[in-house]
């Protein structure tokens, strides 16, 4: 049963009085003032928002969500986006793994993982790219070998974010040979905290650090693979639409483009006319992505997932997330430029983060290209 | 016939869309959509001819009910069906008289009774009804429309005197409905075609013809063919105008794509299919998402004008309902329908044009469909406003509004300037 509009709008207001109130405004800012370098920690809110049954409302009530169903979700992710509260750890845990486990996980896995994550007790994130295995994921080569009632993992994963905070990774692994390409990867519930794990910090660019992941000869049990051994490739390929919906690209930059539209608004010696229409021209392409988001979404829900759909909703948000970034140092000239940690920063020092995030929008779940190529390859399939 | 706008209705109407233009006819479309050059004479006689076939054959699949009450025996499906329409139509460049049309009705629901009445029997009757509202084409489109001069006859007879420019495709229409403003009311008049008052000239435009300039010098109209426009009967026509105009225009984009898309699938250099080339399937690949998107910011601004029979179209406090729709929308309809245009605009251009290059010298051919597409797209682009003048219109009203967007984002975090917590 899809929710109703009031039931959406209701469950969108107790996000907002929630995350908008005093002491969590307090809260991050003070988050956002923090000193450089590391990892931001998750904010008390994330608990909070929990408890209430606000982090996976989507989710059916027995693993802590509402029953709400997709859309729900898609609400409380804008949400976190557009009050700035770091979303990695919610759209990592809640809206890719926690998807992965309610549709291909077993009963005991539902049972056991999803509630500590609905209620922001226990995060996850994802193992799947290697050092040597980016967009051509189907070459990863960390090996998953047989160890009695269970496995043990060996590998390197690169560039995953929220590791060395998260409870779990979602690690893919070749269970087949070197061999086996697409059909020999398995996917594993990798306990973080287990021996044998290791996770280093690789300062970035972003606001956040990425975490190199080495797994020297962890001991994984069976009740930790996800669906079938050497079916990974075709259940990531079935979750990859959840992944790419482009609804969090699209809250991102929003965010940006308020804050550039209020300072445009604003300015005491006006605004010319070319930037104000560029900044039109951007606000229609952010309605324009936001409605792709949400068709896609609302496909998603009924049970129609198409990878070209998805595909291009990633493909266009994230384009458009990049071009309101690149607006920022037009709109508030230099001190745009400026960070968080300086106080004389335009809208706080968001402009200049988003420069240094948006161009990552294009590359994080899938690349541009590897989008274009789902798309052109579509085409290819209707004219054939 | 359903009341409601399902999305069911809007499926089966692509779907006799689609059926109507694949078997034999489409020859009749290609044909509609050929035209000699050189200014001042009509349409030649064969092309005339087949527009006609075409309409026909369009009115008798329904497409003038689709959005009419059924009181006034239509089928109240809204704009959700309109769009389908003219998205189908755009695919097979051939928008004209249908988008007129459908604006000549919108502007008559605001008519009062007459022009009601006016637009019932058009529809039944299946006429064609070209819009002729600009004396010239600088002005902005949504100032409203130009002075005409109304002169008092015998009785019960108007003589109307009117210049009018870039009207689409009057050649193909029986009625003429010239609007204006007199003694500061906005005014529509219903001249036929063929009243002798009235002289149509062909101007030679980029998209091969379908422009005219209409005189009505003393054309002689009975006083039912007047009609006063409620306030902002203009300006609420017009928004539902542009949004069928934004969906057409990507229907032409995609119908662009999809003959560049056979062209190259066919088409072989270095040995090779033209298709398997990233370069190629990554740009025919770009030109469809973005036509994508640009229909889900039309199906958006669909949605702002609400479904005839709700509670909001009901509101509107018309005893026909059907003019209560067309009334009543929400406040972010006027930002939806011209933000939807500015988009398809930009993508129909675009578009055509990179689909055009991808047949290389080819697609120059006259007989070809790719410059043809792409000359029809940039005439559409600027025929309810030109792109500048459309975002002026959206940060005018963005600020009046003071639309923040998204409405849902806490103000306070979009403060311009400071280091603080934010205040909400």
């Amino acid at each position: 049963v899809e929710p109703t509009a009031a039931t959406l709008a209701s469950l969108r207001n107790q996000v907002c009085s929630l995350l908008g109130g005093p002491r969590v405004r307090a809260e991050l800012h003070q988050l956002r003032t923090r000193p450089p370098g590391g990892a931001p920690p998750l904010p008390r809110a994330y608990r909070e928002l929990g408890a209430r049954r606000l982090l996976a409302p989507g989710w059916p009530a027995v693993f802590g969500g509402r029953g709400l169903g997709l859309a729900a979700s898609v609400v409380v992710t804008e949400e976190l986006a557009h009050h700035g509260v770091p979303g990695n750890a919610h759209t990592l845990s809640v809206d890719i793994v926690g998807q992965v486990l309610l549709s291909h996980g077993s009963a005991e896995q539902r049972g056991r993982y999803l509630p500590p994550i609905a209620r922001g007790e226990a995060t996850a994130s994802v193992l799947y790219t290697e050092p040597e295995a980016g967009s051509d994921l189907a070459a990863l080569t960390t090996s998953a070998l047989r160890r009695g009632a269970g496995w043990q993992l060996r590998g390197r994963k690169s560039y995953s974010v929220t590791s060395q905070t998260a409870t779990w990774g979602l690690c893919a692994a070749r269970t087949g040979g070197p061999e086996s390409g697409v059909g020999g990867i398995t996917l594993f519930l990798v306990d973080l905290a287990a021996p044998g794990v290791h996770i280093r910090e690789v300062p970035t660019a972003l606001e956040e650090p990425f975490t190199e992941v080495v797994l020297d000869g962890v001991t994984v049990p069976d009740e930790q693979v996800v669906g079938p051994v050497d079916a990974g490739w075709a259940i990531l390929s079935a979750c990859l639409p959840f992944e790419r919906t482009g609804v969090d690209l699209a809250a991102k930059a929003r965010r940006w483009w308020s804050v550039l539209w209020r300072y445009a608004q604003r300015r005491p010696d006006g605004t010319d006319q070319a930037t104000v229409d560029r900044l039109v021209d951007l606000h229609i392409r952010l309605r324009a992505g936001r409605a792709l988001a949400r068709r896609l979404v609302d496909d998603l829900a009924r049970g129609n997932t198409d990878d070209s759909a998805a595909a291009t909703s990633k493909w266009f948000n994230a384009q458009v997330a990049i071009d309101v970034a690149d607006m920022g140092p037009q709109v508030a000239g230099a001190s745009g430029l400026l960070s968080r940690h300086d106080p004389e920063a335009a809208g706080g020092g968001l402009l200049e983060a988003a420069v240094r995030e948006a161009p990552g929008l294009a590359v994080s779940a899938g690349t541009a290209e590897i989008m274009l190529g789902i798309v052109a390859a579509r085409l290819r399939e209707e004219v054939e | 016939v359903s009341t409601s706008p399902s999305p069911d209705s809007v499926v089966l109407i692509r779907q006799a869309l689609d059926d109507y233009f694949h078997d034999r006819l489409r020859k009749v479309a290609d044909l509609a959509a050929e035209h000699h050059r050189g200014a001042g004479d009509d349409d030649t006689t064969a092309d005339r001819a087949a527009r006609a076939v075409l309409w026909s054959d369009l009115t008798d699949l329904g497409v003038l009910r689709y959005e009419l009450p059924v009181g006034l025996g239509g089928m109240e499906l809204g704009l959700r069906a309109a769009v389908a329409v003219a998205e189908r139509l755009g695919r097979h460049d051939c928008g004209e008289p249908y988008l007129g049309t459908t604006f000549a009705l919108d502007l008559l629901a605001a008519g009062g009774d007459p022009g009601r009445q006016w637009r019932e029997r058009l529809a039944r009757e299946g006429a064609a009804v070209a819009v002729a509202a600009r004396s010239d084409g600088s002005g902005p489109y949504a100032a409203g429309p130009d002075a005409l001069e109304l002169q008092d006859h015998a009785p019960g007879r108007t003589g109307v005197v009117a210049l009018r420019c870039f009207v689409h495709a009057p050649a193909t229409c029986r009625e003429l409905l010239l609007v204006g403003t007199h003694d500061g009311r906005e005014v529509a008049v219903l001249v036929p075609r063929d009243d002798p008052g009235v002289s149509v000239r062909r101007h030679d435009d980029l998209g091969q013809g379908d422009l005219h300039t209409v005189v009505a010098l003393g054309a002689r109209v009975s006083d039912d063919r007047l009609v006063l426009l409620a306030e902002d009967g203009f300006a609420t026509a017009l928004r539902r105008a542009r949004v069928r105009q934004a969906a057409y225009l990507l229907g032409l984009a995609r119908g662009a794509v999809e003959v560049a898309l056979g062209h190259v699938s066919r088409r072989s250099q270095f040995g090779r299919s033209l298709l398997d080339f990233q370069a190629t399937g990554f740009l025919l690949a770009e030109q469809r998402m973005r036509i994508e998107a640009g229909l889900a910011l039309v199906d958006e601004a669909v949605a702002a004008f609400p479904p005839v029979g709700s509670a909001a179209g009901d509101r509107a406090g018309d005893d026909d309902r059907g003019v209560g729709a067309v009334r009543c929308a929400t406040p972010d309809a006027a930002v939806l329908a011209a933000e939807a245009l500015v988009l398809a605009s930009e993508t129909a251009v675009r578009a055509t044009r990179q689909a055009m290059h991808l047949h290389g010298a080819a697609g120059f051919r006259e007989d070809r469909a790719g410059q043809r597409y792409y000359r029809r797209a940039v005439v559409a682009s600027v025929r309810f406003g030109t792109l500048s003048e459309l975002r002026r219109e959206i940060s005018d009203l963005l600020t009046r509004l003071d639309h923040l967007f998204p409405p849902t984002v806490c103000p306070a975090l979009a403060e311009p300037t400071g280091n603080g917590p934010p205040r909400c």
